[in-house]
């Protein structure tokens, strides 16, 4: 189900790309293992391997526009009681990209730096009668990046590798009639990772 | 025979229970004006120890702040009778009083008793060290029923029923130094531990005024139904007060002075009350069925069986809580659930097994007088979830037995931390 949703997504951005054929643009398939530096996302969670999809279009020399939809899902115990709990994430981002050193169609590397604005989609599951069973809500943030682009010459396929910072945090704040505290969601987190791409 | 007829019409409205500090007996006296006698009821075994004789028709009661001596008002043969607490018997001839004493009480020093004398309108003073009367008689209100004393010994407060209001009086001069208007056939009274407040039941118009003893002013009246009797916990946060029409107690919140909880049913008639010093238990005398319910405090659930007493119990002296009731204390934690997003807050309850004789059958557990769950006698743990933060809970555990018999053999409280 995970796999055909990301593909379905993927096939949409293809078709995108290839309707913005007139100006260059990469795509890309990215795999990262997702570092939560929020304290409970990260002791009930840990971390664990986010999959996303990232278009990227030349907007001004090597000024780029990208956007990126990513999934994280993960399943965990609660603190103290050990209740299962499940996880599910969907980070979108849209920003601007620089690359340096770029060189149309010649073997480079080119790294990048990137600084652009997200929103996450949460949905936490929870197995304990006494917390609240399941909850979604929509959080807003933001994530710096920078990588390097490997492409080799007269190759449309290019090798990504990159680190990233997001800040995100969401406000659940429905207790659906449980007497619970209700606390803001801490997902922010660093992005270490490869991703496989298509230069159009 | 007219005072007869008039005192038993009082018997069945008025209060005559005294909240006497006491420290160390966990015996209840009960007056029983039926048959003139003093039931000395061992609230650990729930069973009457000991009946004494006194006069005729005692209907009011008083110990010693050093619980040496109990004073007995008989208000048919107008005499206090004298009962040595130690060895319980009467000692010394009857003290003659005026016509038809009902109230008395003590003061701090338990150097003097004061006696209100209902018909005669006065109240006598009687020195403990003589158990003689002494100079000079107080003339109060119309028919003064009860009398209670302020804790620092200063002042006393005497309801008149037939002229509604109250007399007050200053204990350094024994005058009269005040008199406030209340509500209709003024009876009963208490006077909260911290001296700043007297609670009044008035019969005819259903109320229970407050007055503020700084001011000696009338604060408000709160409804309430048919009120025979009061009294107030060691901490002064609830009063309770009887009501005689449905057979039930209620309970009032000192702070907001409203009625608040359930009523709690007790026996037929319920017409005296008195709380332990530990602020445990409440007693109340039930006149129509001849019996003493007990209350627990935290559960405001009665407890036990109705205990037999003499005929028309009215009058109450209560000490210490029974033992048995008090260990062992109930253990418990406050832990805390966490999820990504929540937090659910949740105490953790333990009790060791309870009393092998009593031959519990089953347990139930109380959070703040309201049962939250039934379990079997072997577990002893529980846990309670989806709590408030920064809340006092008070649990008890009862035990019932084969015969519908019930016992709390353990209780105790937490205040949640307010964390989120």
């Amino acid at each position: 189900m995970r796999i055909r949703s990301l593909s379905l997504i993927a096939g949409v951005v293809c078709c995108l790309a290839s309707s913005l054929s007139a100006l260059e643009c990469f795509v890309e398939a990215r795999t990262a293992y997702f570092l939560p530096t929020g304290h409970r996302l990260k002791k009930i969670y840990g971390g664990g391997a986010l999959y996303g999809v990232e278009l990227d279009v030349q907007a001004y020399k090597q000024l780029y526009g990208w956007a990126n939809l990513g999934y994280f899902g993960r399943s965990g115990r609660t603190l103290l009681d050990r209740d299962r709990t499940w996880l599910n994430m969907v980070p979108m981002s849209v920003g601007f990209k620089f690359i340096y050193n770029q060189h149309e169609w010649a073997p480079a590397w080119s790294p990048y730096v990137a600084v652009g604005a997200e929103a996450t989609y949460l949905n936490v599951h929870s197995r304990s009668k006494f917390l609240v069973h399941s909850e979604s809500d929509w959080g807003f943030g933001g994530v710096f990046k920078g990588g390097v682009m490997i492409h080799p010459a007269t190759s449309h396929w290019l090798l990504d590798v990159y680190a990233e910072y997001s800040h995100m945090k969401v406000d659940m704040d429905r207790s659906h009639g449980k007497r619970v505290s209700i606390h803001r969601a801490d997902l922010s987190g660093y992005l270490f990772g490869g991703a496989l791409g298509y230069r159009f | 025979m007219r005072i007869l007829k008039l005192l038993s019409l009082f018997v069945f409205a008025l209060h005559f229970s005294l909240s006497v500090g006491l420290q160390a007996t966990s015996n209840v006296f009960v007056a029983n004006s039926g048959d003139n006698t003093v039931s000395v009821v061992d609230v650990t075994t729930h069973a009457v120890v000991n009946t004494i004789p006194v006069g005729d028709m005692p209907l009011g009661m008083a110990m010693t702040p050093d619980e040496s001596l109990l004073y007995v008002t008989n208000a048919v043969d107008n005499t206090v009778s004298v009962i040595d607490v130690a060895n319980q018997v009467v000692i010394g001839a009857p003290i003659p009083m005026g016509i038809n004493p009902l109230g008395v009480a003590v003061t701090p020093d338990g150097g003097r008793v004061y006696v209100v004398n209902h018909l005669s309108n006065n109240v006598f003073i009687i020195d403990v060290s003589t158990n003689t009367v002494i100079a000079p008689i107080i003339t109060v209100g119309s028919t003064p029923t009860e009398i209670a004393i302020t804790p620092d010994g200063a002042k006393a407060y005497v309801t008149n029923s037939g002229s509604n209001d109250v007399s007050v009086i200053d204990l350094l001069t024994n005058t009269v130094v005040n008199t406030i208007n209340v509500s209709n056939t003024p009876s009963a009274l208490a006077i909260t531990p911290d001296g700043t407040k007297a609670y009044i039941t008035n019969q005819a118009s259903n109320t229970l005024s407050v007055i503020d003893t700084a001011t000696d002013i009338l604060i408000l009246d709160i409804p309430v139904n048919s009120p025979t009797d009061i009294a107030i916990t060691p901490d002064g946060t609830k009063v309770y007060v009887t009501d005689g029409g449905n057979q039930v107690v209620l309970v009032i919140d000192t702070l907001t002075n409203t009625v608040i909880g359930s009523p709690i049913p007790v026996g037929i008639d319920p017409i005296g009350i008195a709380i332990d010093s530990l602020g445990k238990f409440a007693y109340v005398a039930n006149s129509g069925d001849n019996t003493l319910s007990v209350i627990d405090l935290v559960s405001n659930l009665v407890i036990g069986s109705p205990i037999a007493v003499g005929i028309s119990p009215t009058a109450l002296v209560a000490g210490l809580p029974s033992p048995i009731f008090l260990d062992p204390p109930l253990r418990i934690i406050t832990a805390f659930n966490q999820d990504l997003y929540q937090t659910e807050l949740y105490n953790i309850l333990s009790w060791d097994a309870p009393p092998a004789g009593f031959g519990a059958v089953r347990c139930f557990i109380l959070r703040d007088g309201v049962q939250i769950a039934t379990i079997p006698t072997s577990v002893l743990t529980f846990e309670d979830h989806n709590l408030k933060r920064h809340r006092l809970y008070q649990y008890a555990i009862i035990a019932q037995n084969a015969s519908g018999e019930t016992l709390i053999f353990s209780t105790g409280s937490i205040k949640t931390l307010n964390k989120k």
